[in-house]
C-alpha cells in the first residue's frame, strides 16, 4: 500500500505461535501440531550432462546416442548413494548443507505425450509441467508459439496451500507466497514466466520487485477505521463481481469467480490479527532491470524468511530463474545485463563449462535460502528448515538436448520430523512425482499416491518417515 | 479437421502457399494457431483432434474454396491491458497522476489483449489492483485544486446525495463505459453514505476507489444483446461498440462525441460506426499512436531496449530508442501520413535517421539526435523494414546472428506460419568444443538440413534467416565474417532462392501471405482475441477490401470495424 499508507505502524506477528507453547517457549503445549512449510526452489535449463548416465533410458527418443568425447565426464551425480556420499563438482555450493539436503537423481517425467496436438513431447514445457504439476502438458489449444496452455493443473505449492489438510489451524494472512529473482525469462506468458499456477492459464506471476515485495507482506492499513473503509469498500466491489457472474458465461464465469475469490481473500487477510514481530527494514534499491541475482535474492529472501519466521505464511515459490531462462552472466561468474554468456544459449551451444558455471550460481543461490532459513530460529527452537520441506527442480535433466531424463531434484528441510536428510538416492528411470508425494506426504496431507496422464506413483522416496 | 481452404492471392502470380508443404514429423498446421480455450480454432485439428493438417499442402492447382457461413465468436471479456489502465486513469483524473504498478501483462499470439482476454487475475494481481485504486484515488482527492473539477457539483460537509449521486453516474459513465443501473447508483450511493457524508472527500475518494476495482471498470464487459434481424446472434450495443471503437483506436474510454453517438442509437449501425471511425482516424497523432502501438507489439520492439550494443556504435546508449522510433516512423508515415501501399513497407528505401542511423546506414553523417527523413541509395544492401536496424537486431542469440529465430520470425510474425517446439534428445550445436578451423553459422547449422528429423521443422526457418547473413547481430552490413570467411547470403523462401535481407524484403511485398497476415494481426488487436473459424469469411473479405483499397490501412479498418466480426457476437454459453 505504498504512497498513501508509507509510514504506517506495522503490526505484525505470530499470536498463533504463542498460543501454541509452553510457558517458557521451549516447547508445544497441547493442541495442534507444529506448523510446517512448504517451498519450491525452482532454477530453469537443467543441469550440465551427465555423461555417465545418458543413452540407457531416454524414452522420449530411444536409440538417440550424441556424439560427445568420452573426456566429458559427470560433473554433477554422486557416486554413491545413501547416506556417505560425495559432494560433486556441480553441487558444490550446498556442500554445507549436505546434511539437510536429500539428493535425488535419475528422476524423470512418466506423463503420457499425446501425439495430437503436435509439440507435446517439447522437454522444456513438459519438463516445467511436470516438475511443477506431475501433470502432463495440458493439450487444449496446445500451439507452440505461444505454449501458454501448457499447465494443466495447479502447482503443488498451491495444491499444498488450499488443500484442507494443511491450514488446519486457520489460514495465515498469505496462504502462499510467491516470488522470483532474475527478470530474463523467455517469454512474458504463461509458464515461462511463472512456477506457481492455480490451473490452466492461471498464472502467479512471481514478484520480482523486492519494495513490491516487502510492501505485499508487511505493510497492512494504519488504523482499524482504515480497515472498516477497504473493508466496505470490497463488499461492494465483490457484489458487482457477484451480480455479474450471472450475465457470464461458464469460461468468463470461473474467470471472474476467481477474481472474486481474490477478493475474498483480501477482505480476510485484512482481517486477520497479527501481534508484533520483527520485519527487515524496507529495501532501498528496487534493483530494476537484471542486476546481480544473488544480491536481490539477499534481500528477497530476507523478507520471505521474516514471512515464514512470524507466520505471514507457509508456503512460497521461487522461481530464481525460469524455464528457458535468459540468464546472462560474463566470465568472471557476475550476473548482469550485459553478460556474455546466456543460460538458454550456453545450453543450447552444449558450452559446458558456462552450463557448470550457471548450474553453480542457481544452486549457489539455493544455498543462501537455506542458510537464512537454517540461521532463523523457529518457534520450538529448532531452524526454520528443520520445519520445511523444500522442493528444488529444474525443467531439465540435460538442458543442452532438451532431455528429461535426469531431473534435479534437491530436497532440504527435515520438515518436523517427516524426512530424513543427508542422503542421495539414486532411481534412474524413476518417476518425478515420488518428489511430490514425498512433499505431500511430509507436511501432513494423507494421500497415498500422485502424479496423473501416466505419471502416477505411490513410492515415497527412502528417507521419507511419513 | 474442419478441412476448409482459405483463398489465396497474389497479385504478382507468386503462389506460394504450396510451398509451405511440411513433414508429418512437423506436423499441423502452417499458418493457424489453435482456438483459445476450445474455441472452435480458424483451421486444423483442435485438442486431441486430427491429425497433420493436408490444408495447406496443394500441390498442383489451386485447393477447392470452402469458407464457411459467418459465424460470431463468444465474447472476449478481456480486462484492461497496463497500458488502457494508465490511459484510462490519466483521462479520468489528469496526467498528473502516478500510476501505480499492476500486474504485468502477458502476451499470448503477440498482443497484451489476448493475454487480458485468456489468462485469469492472480491474488496478487487483484491486490495490486486495489491497491492502485486506493492511490489514484487519495492522489485526486488531495488534490484540493484539482478535486473540485472532479465533482459536477458543489461540495459541501455534509455531502448532499443529489451531488453524490451524479458523482457517481458521471463517472459511472466513463470509467465503465456505460450508463450505471439504479440498483449500481443504490449501492454506491449507500457506500458513500457508509463512509460518511459528513467528511465529503472522504466518501468521493473511496466511492471512487470502490469503483475502480469493480470488474465493470477492470473489465471490458461487452456481452451483446439479442439481434432481431439474425436469430441465434447478438449484436454489440451502442455502448459496447462505443467502447470497442475507442479502444481499438485510441486504447482508452470513448470520448464525448462517442457516448453522444452511443445515446443517439448511431452505433449499431455501419453509417454511425463510419463516421466516428473517420472523425476519430481524420485525429491525426492519436491515430499514429494507435498503429505504432500495435505494431511495438507485433514486432516485439521494446524487447530491444535488452539489447547490449558495443560502446561505438552507441556511444550516447540511445540505439535502441533510435532503432524503435524509426519503425514506428516509417510505419506511421506509410500507413497514415503519406499513406501508401502497406506492402511497401518491406521495400521502402525512405527511411528515418539520426546520428546512430546514420552511421549504422553509412549515410551522411548528421549530429541529429531526434530522427530526419533520409533516403538509402538504390544500389545499396538495404531497402525496407527487415533492413532496418531493428529488425536485424531482434531475434538473434547474445553474440552472433541466429538465422533459426530470424527465420521464425519471419515464418510467424510476418507469414502467420507456426512452427512446433523442437523435439527432446537433440544433440547441441557446439559453437567453442569444435576442433578445426573456425566454421561459419551456416555450417553449423548443416545438421538442421541434414538430419531429416531437425530439418523437418528448421526447414520453415533457417533458410529464411540464412538469406539475412549479410547483416550481424546488431543490423551492420557486412561481406565477410571476423574470421575472414566470405558471408555466403543465399536465402530459400519456400524454394524461392534469394540473396540479403533486401531481397527477402522484396519477396515478401510480393507475397499474399504477409498483407493477409497483417490483416489476421490486427484483427486479433481489435479483437482481443484469436480468430475464430466461423470468422475466417471476415478475413477474407479484409483481405478483399485490402487488396482493392492498394493495401491501404484506413480502408482496411474502415472495413474492419463495419465487419460482421466486429458487430456480432454470440450468446454467452450457459
Amino acid at each position: 500500500m505504498k504512497g498513501i499508507l508509507s509510514g504506517a505502524a506495522f503490526s505484525l506477528g505470530l499470536p498463533l505461535f504463542e498460543q501454541m507453547l509452553n510457558g517458557n517457549g521451549t516447547a508445544l503445549a497441547a493442541g495442534p501440531a507444529l506448523p510446517k512449510r512448504y517451498g519450491l526452489f525452482f532454477w530453469g535449463n537443467g543441469l550440465p550432462w551427465t555423461w555417465r548416465n545418458r543413452g540407457t533410458t531416454d524414452v522420449v527418443s530411444p536409440g538417440v546416442m550424441h556424439d560427445l568425447p568420452d573426456t566429458l565426464v559427470d560433473a554433477y551425480t554422486p557416486t554413491t548413494t545413501g547416506t556417505t556420499w560425495t559432494i560433486t563438482d556441480t553441487l558444490k555450493p550446498l556442500e554445507r548443507h549436505k546434511a539437510n539436503i536429500n539428493v535425488v537423481t535419475g528422476l524423470q517425467p512418466k506423463t503420457m505425450i499425446p501425439s495430437t496436438p503436435a509439440g507435446l513431447s517439447d522437454g522444456h514445457m513438459r519438463g516445467i509441467c511436470v516438475a511443477l504439476t506431475a501433470d502432463m502438458i495440458n493439450p487444449v489449444g496446445f500451439d507452440h508459439d505461444p505454449h501458454i496452455f501448457a499447465v494443466n493443473r495447479a502447482t503443488l505449492d498451491q495444491v499444498i496451500a488450499k488443500h484442507p489438510q494443511f491450514y488446519t489451524d486457520g489460514a495465515p494472512r498469505f496462504r502462499s507466497l510467491e516470488i522470483g529473482i532474475s527478470q530474463a525469462v523467455l517469454h512474458n506468458f504463461g509458464t515461462w514466466l511463472a512456477v506457481s499456477h492455480n490451473g490452466p492459464n492461471s498464472l502467479n506471476i512471481p514478484i520480482r520487485n523486492p519494495q513490491e515485495f516487502f510492501d505485499q507482506v508487511f505493510a497492512v492499513p494504519p488504523t482499524l477505521a482504515e480497515v472498516a473503509r477497504r473493508t466496505s469498500v470490497l463488499d461492494v466491489v465483490a457484489e458487482d463481481a457477484r451480480r455479474l457472474e450471472q450475465k457470464l458465461g461458464a469460461r468468463d464465469r470461473q474467470r471472474l469467480d476467481e477474481h472474486l475469490t481474490h477478493i475474498n481473500e483480501i477482505e480476510r487477510r485484512l482481517k486477520v490479527a497479527q501481534a508484533a514481530c520483527t520485519s527487515p527494514s524496507r529495501p532501498a534499491n528496487p534493483f530494476a532491470g537484471e542486476p546481480a541475482v544473488l544480491d536481490k535474492l539477499d534481500v528477497m529472501a530476507d523478507i520471505l524468511v521474516a514471512a515464514l519466521r512470524c507466520d505471514i505464511t507457509r508456503v512460497f515459490s521461487i522461481a530464481f530463474t525460469t524455464g528457458a531462462s535468459l540468464m546472462q552472466m560474463n566470465g568472471a561468474g557476475v550476473i548482469n545485463g550485459t553478460g556474455a554468456h546466456q543460460l538458454h544459449d550456453a545450453c543450447h551451444g552444449g558450452e559446458r563449462d558456462i552450463i557448470i558455471a550457471f548450474t553453480k550460481l542457481n544452486l549457489t543461490a539455493y544455498a543462501k535460502l537455506l542458510d537464512k532459513m537454517t540461521a532463523d530460529q523457529d518457534v520450538n527452537g529448532q531452524t526454520l528448515l528443520d520445519n520445511s520441506c523444500i522442493l528444488g527442480t529444474s525443467e531439465y535433466g540435460e538442458g543442452y538436448t532438451h532431455s528429461n531424463t535426469e531431473t534435479p531434484v534437491i530436497m532440504a528441510g527435515k520438515c518436523g520430523g517427516a524426512l530424513d536428510t543427508g542422503w542421495h538416492v539414486r532411481d534412474e528411470g524413476g518417476n518425478l512425482a515420488r518428489a511430490h508425494l514425498t512433499c505431500l506426504r511430509a507436511v501432513g496431507i494423507d494421500v497415498t499416491s500422485y502424479g496423473f496422464n501416466g505419471g502416477e506413483t505411490s513410492s515415497l522416496l527412502p528417507f521419507s518417515k511419513s | 479437421m474442419s478441412g476448409h481452404f482459405r483463398r489465396q492471392r497474389s497479385l504478382f502470380g507468386v503462389v506460394l502457399v504450396g510451398a509451405t508443404v511440411v513433414t508429418a514429423a512437423c506436423s499441423g498446421r502452417i499458418g493457424e494457431p489453435l482456438g483459445l480455450f476450445g474455441q472452435a480454432p480458424a483451421t486444423g485439428g483442435g485438442a486431441g483432434g486430427s491429425g497433420p493438417g493436408t490444408g495447406d499442402s496443394g500441390s498442383a492447382g489451386s485447393p477447392p474454396e470452402v469458407i464457411p457461413p459467418f459465424a460470431p465468436a463468444a465474447p472476449a471479456f478481456a480486462r484492461l491491458t497496463g497500458a488502457q489502465y494508465a490511459n484510462v486513469i490519466r483521462d479520468l483524473f489528469g496526467p498528473q497522476i502516478q500510476i501505480p504498478e499492476l500486474e504485468a501483462d502477458t502476451r499470448p499470439y503477440l498482443f497484451s489483449v489476448i493475454g487480458a482476454s485468456t489468462t485469469t487475475i492472480s491474488e496478487h494481481g487483484v491486490d495490486l489492483y486495489t491497491q492502485a485504486a486506493h492511490a489514484i484515488a487519495n492522489a485526486a482527492f488531495s488534490d484540493t485544486a484539482g478535486r473540485v473539477k472532479l465533482v459536477p457539483c458543489t461540495v459541501a460537509a455534509p455531502l448532499d446525495n443529489v451531488c453524490l449521486g451524479r458523482f457517481i453516474n458521471e463517472l459511472g459513465l466513463r470509467a465503465w463505459r456505460r450508463p450505471l443501473e439504479a440498483s449500481e447508483l443504490d449501492r454506491y450511493q449507500a457506500l458513500g453514505a457508509q463512509i460518511g457524508l459528513g467528511d465529503p472527500w472522504k466518501a468521493l475518494e473511496y466511492v471512487t476507489a470502490a469503483m475502480l476495482q469493480s470488474p465493470h471498470f477492470l473489465y471490458r464487459v461487452e456481452l451483446g444483446w439479442p439481434d432481431a434481424d439474425h436469430p441465434g446472434w447478438m449484436h454489440y450495443t451502442d455502448y459496447e461498440m462505443a467502447s470497442r471503437i475507442s479502444f481499438l483506436m485510441r486504447n482508452s474510454f470513448p470520448d464525448a462525441e462517442l457516448f453522444a453517438a452511443a445515446a443517439r442509437g448511431d452505433l449499431t449501425t455501419k453509417s454511425g460506426i463510419l463516421a466516428q471511425v473517420n472523425r476519430l482516424m481524420n485525429d491525426v497523432s492519436p491515430t499514429e499512436q494507435m498503429i505504432q502501438k500495435l505494431y511495438q507489439e507485433y514486432l516485439d520492439l521494446p524487447l530491444l531496449a535488452d539489447v547490449a550494443f558495443p560502446a561505438s556504435m552507441d556511444p550516447n546508449g540511445t540505439m535502441a530508442k533510435s532503432m524503435e522510433s524509426e519503425v514506428e516512423e516509417v510505419v506511421s508515415r506509410i500507413a497514415l501520413r503519406q499513406p501508401a501501399d502497406m506492402r511497401t513497407l518491406f521495400t521502402t528505401r525512405s527511411v528515418a535517421v539520426n546520428s546512430d542511423l546514420a552511421a549504422l546506414y553509412g549515410l551522411t553523417p548528421t549530429s541529429s539526435t531526434s530522427l530526419q527523413p533520409a533516403e538509402l541509395p538504390a544500389d545499396g544492401p538495404r531497402a525496407g523494414i527487415l533492413t532496418m536496424g531493428a529488425l536485424l537486431t531482434l531475434n538473434n542469440r547474445p553474440n552472433r546472428t541466429s538465422p533459426t529465430i530470424r527465420g521464425h520470425a519471419v515464418r510467424e510474425r510476418l507469414l502467420c506460419g507456426s512452427v512446433p517446439p523442437p523435439p527432446p534428445g537433440i544433440p547441441p550445436i557446439r559453437d567453442d568444443n569444435d576442433a578445426g578451423p573456425p566454421k561459419t553459422i551456416r555450417e553449423k547449422l548443416a545438421a538442421h538440413r541434414t538430419n531429416p528429423s531437425c530439418n523437418a521443422c528448421h526447414r520453415l526457418m533457417d533458410p529464411i534467416g540464412l538469406g539475412m547473413e549479410d547483416f550481424d547481430q546488431y543490423g551492420r552490413h557486412r561481406t565477410t565474417y571476423d574470421t575472414g570467411q566470405v558471408v555466403d547470403d543465399t536465402g530459400d523462401l519456400d524454394d524461392v532462392v534469394f540473396h540479403g535481407a533486401k531481397e527477402l524484403g522484396d519477396l515478401l511485398s510480393k507475397d499474399a501471405r504477409t498483407t493477409s497476415c497483417l490483416v489476421k494481426q490486427i484483427y486479433r488487436y481489435s479483437s482481443s482475441r484469436l480468430e475464430t473459424d466461423g470468422e475466417s469469411i471476415v478475413l477474407d473479405g479484409l483481405d478483399q477490401a485490402f487488396a482493392n483499397s492498394g493495401y491501404l490501412l484506413k480502408p482496411l479498418l474502415l472495413e474492419l470495424v463495419t465487419s460482421d466480426g466486429f458487430r456480432y457476437l454470440k450468446p454467452e454459453a450457459p
